[in-house]
C-alpha cells in the first residue's frame, strides 16, 4: 500500500491532474449564456415549424416518393414551376412568387409592384446551357440552378460556372438587356454556397416554407390544398441532408410552441438540431 | 484465444465531450458578433470612403474589401484589404490585423505595393514589409479598447489604407496601359 501511494504521489508530478479550473469556470459562466443565445434560434424557428406542421401530411401519403422522386433533381425543378405557375391562378402565383424571393433575399422593389407573376420557364436552352428554372417578366429575371447530388459545373461555351454564366446567357437568350435586373438562385438540400458570390444559396426546405407561409394566408381549394401539402411533405421529409430528420424537428418546435416555453435542460442537448433547422429555413444568423 | 483491448477514453475527451454542446454554442455566439462587427466596420468605411463605392465580401474565414465603381467586376482586379474576422484577437485583446493584396499584381508592381508600407499615410498603421507578395504585401494593425471598440477610428484606418492602396495600383495600371511616351 506504501509502494502504491509512493506510485500515487510520483504520478502526479509527471502528470499533475487536469489543469481545468478555468475550463470550469468557462463552463459555468457560458452555460446561461449559451442557452439564452439558442433560446433565440428556438424561439425564431418555432413560428416556421408551425407553418410547415400545419401542411405535413402523413410519410405513407406521399406519392412522389412512392413513385420514387426522391432527390430527383429534373422532377423538383418541374415541381418547383408548378407550385408558382400561372396555371395554378394568378394571384397566387405572384403572392407565392414575391414570398419565396423575399424569404431568399431577393427584395427589390419592383417585385412589391407585380401586378402579374413573372413567367416560368424550366430547362431553358441558351447558347451557353441550360439553367434549370427561370422566372422573367416586367424586364426582371430570376435564374435558378437546383442540385440534388450534383456539384455545380462548367458552362459548356463559356467555360465558367453555372451560377456565373447563367444570368448572362438567359438575358441574352430572351432578348434582354445586359443590365436587365437578374439574379441568380442556387438551391441545394444543404445551401452549398454557390461558385458566384452573386447567387443566392438557398434549400428546397426554404422553398417549402415559403409555400406554407403564403399559403397560409390565401383562399386554395381542397385539391390543390392536397396537392400542395404533398409537395411539401416530400421536400420536407426528402429533399435535405441526409442526416437530418426535419419532419422530428419540426414537429417537437411547432409543440414546443404550443406549450409554456423551452425547458433549459432540453436547450443544449438539441442545439444542433436546432442550428440546422435554423440554416435550413434561412434563418438569417443560421445562414 | 481472445484478448482484451484495453481502452479508455482521455479525462480531457471525456471533459470535452461532456460540454461539447455549450463550446460550439459559444463558438456560434462569438462569430455571430464577428460578423456583426465586419458588418458596422464596412458601413462605416463605406460611409467614409463615399462618394468612392465600397466592396465588400465575407467568406466563413474572411472579410474582403475593396474600391470599384462597377459592382460587378471581379474583386481580383483590384487592390484590396482582407481580414481574418474569426481571429479572437480581436475580440480578447482590441487587437486587429487585416493584410493589404492585389492578387493580379504583376512582379514590379508588387515591390512599389508593397513599399506602401512606409508611406507617411499609413505608418501609423503600418510596419514596413520585408517579404511582401501580391496577396500579402503589408499590414495594417490596429488596436482598440476590446471593451467598446471604437468603430470611426477603425475604419478610419482601414479606409485609409485602402485608399492609399487603390490610388498607387491604378496608378500603376494606368501608366503601363499608356506605355512609354514618345520624346519630344
Amino acid at each position: 500500500m506504501e509502494r502504491f501511494a509512493a506510485f500515487v504521489a510520483e504520478a502526479q508530478t509527471v502528470r499533475p491532474g487536469l489543469r481545468c479550473e478555468r475550463f470550469e469556470d468557462f463552463v459555468k459562466l457560458a452555460g446561461p449564456m449559451a442557452t439564452r443565445h439558442l433560446r433565440r434560434y428556438v424561439e425564431r424557428s418555432i413560428p416556421a415549424a408551425q407553418l410547415l406542421r400545419a401542411w405535413l401530411v402523413a410519410p405513407e401519403h406521399d406519392l412522389l416518393a412512392v413513385a420514387g422522386f426522391r432527390m430527383v433533381e429534373d422532377a423538383y425543378t418541374e415541381l418547383m414551376a408548378w407550385a408558382i405557375d400561372e396555371d395554378r391562378g394568378s394571384e397566387l402565383a405572384r403572392r407565392l412568387q414575391v414570398r419565396w424571393l423575399s424569404d431568399i433575399g431577393i427584395s427589390h422593389p419592383a417585385f412589391s409592384t407585380l401586378v402579374r407573376p413573372l413567367r416560368v420557364t424550366t430547362q431553358l436552352g441558351t447558347d451557353d446551357g441550360v439553367p434549370d428554372l427561370v422566372l422573367s417578366g416586367e424586364g426582371m429575371l430570376v435564374v435558378v440552378e437546383a442540385k440534388t447530388g450534383s456539384a455545380e459545373h462548367t458552362t459548356p461555351t463559356s467555360g465558367r460556372m453555372q451560377t456565373e454564366a447563367y444570368l448572362d446567357a438567359t438575358r441574352k437568350k430572351l432578348g434582354l438587356s445586359p443590365d436587365a435586373l437578374g439574379w441568380t438562385i442556387f438551391i441545394t438540400p444543404h445551401r452549398v454556397p454557390a461558385a458566384s458570390p452573386d447567387a443566392l444559396p438557398t434549400t428546397y426546405i426554404q422553398f417549402a416554407l415559403s409555400l406554407a407561409s403564403a399559403l397560409a394566408d390565401l383562399e386554395v381549394s381542397g385539391a390543390l390544398r392536397l396537392a400542395y401539402a404533398m409537395l411539401i411533405t416530400h421536400l420536407v421529409d426528402h429533399a435535405k441532408p441526409m442526416n437530418s430528420d426535419v419532419r422530428a424537428v419540426t414537429t417537437w418546435l411547432a409543440e414546443l410552441g404550443a406549450s409554456s416555453g423551452v425547458p433549459d435542460a432540453q436547450i443544449l442537448g438539441r442545439a444542433e438540431l436546432v442550428h440546422r433547422f435554423a440554416a435550413l429555413i434561412g434563418t438569417p444568423e443560421a445562414r | 484465444m481472445s484478448h482484451t483491448i484495453d481502452f479508455t477514453f482521455t479525462a480531457e475527451a471525456r471533459l470535452y465531450a461532456e460540454h461539447a454542446a455549450l463550446v460550439e454554442e459559444m463558438r456560434k455566439a462569438f462569430r455571430e458578433s464577428g460578423l456583426a462587427f465586419v458588418n458596422v466596420l464596412s458601413t462605416a468605411m463605406a460611409a467614409r470612403l463615399h462618394p468612392t463605392k465600397l466592396r465588400s465580401r465575407v467568406t466563413e474565414r474572411w472579410a474582403y474589401w475593396w474600391l470599384a465603381a462597377d459592382e460587378r467586376a471581379e474583386k481580383d482586379q483590384f487592390g484590396q484589404l482582407y481580414l481574418g474576422w474569426d481571429d479572437p484577437d480581436i475580440v480578447r485583446a482590441g487587437k486587429l490585423q487585416a493584410w493589404a493584396s492585389a492578387p493580379a499584381a504583376r512582379g514590379e508592381d508588387v515591390t512599389e505595393l508593397v513599399e506602401l508600407s512606409s508611406d507617411p499615410r499609413l505608418a501609423r498603421w503600418c510596419k514596413p514589409a520585408r517579404t511582401g507578395t501580391k496577396t500579402s504585401l503589408f499590414a495594417i494593425d490596429v488596436e482598440f479598447s476590446p471593451d467598446r471598440p471604437d468603430v470611426e477610428s477603425i475604419a478610419g484606418a482601414l479606409g485609409e489604407a485602402l485608399s492609399v492602396l487603390t490610388e498607387k495600383y491604378d496608378r500603376l495600371r494606368s501608366a503601363k496601359t499608356k506605355g512609354p511616351r514618345s520624346a519630344p
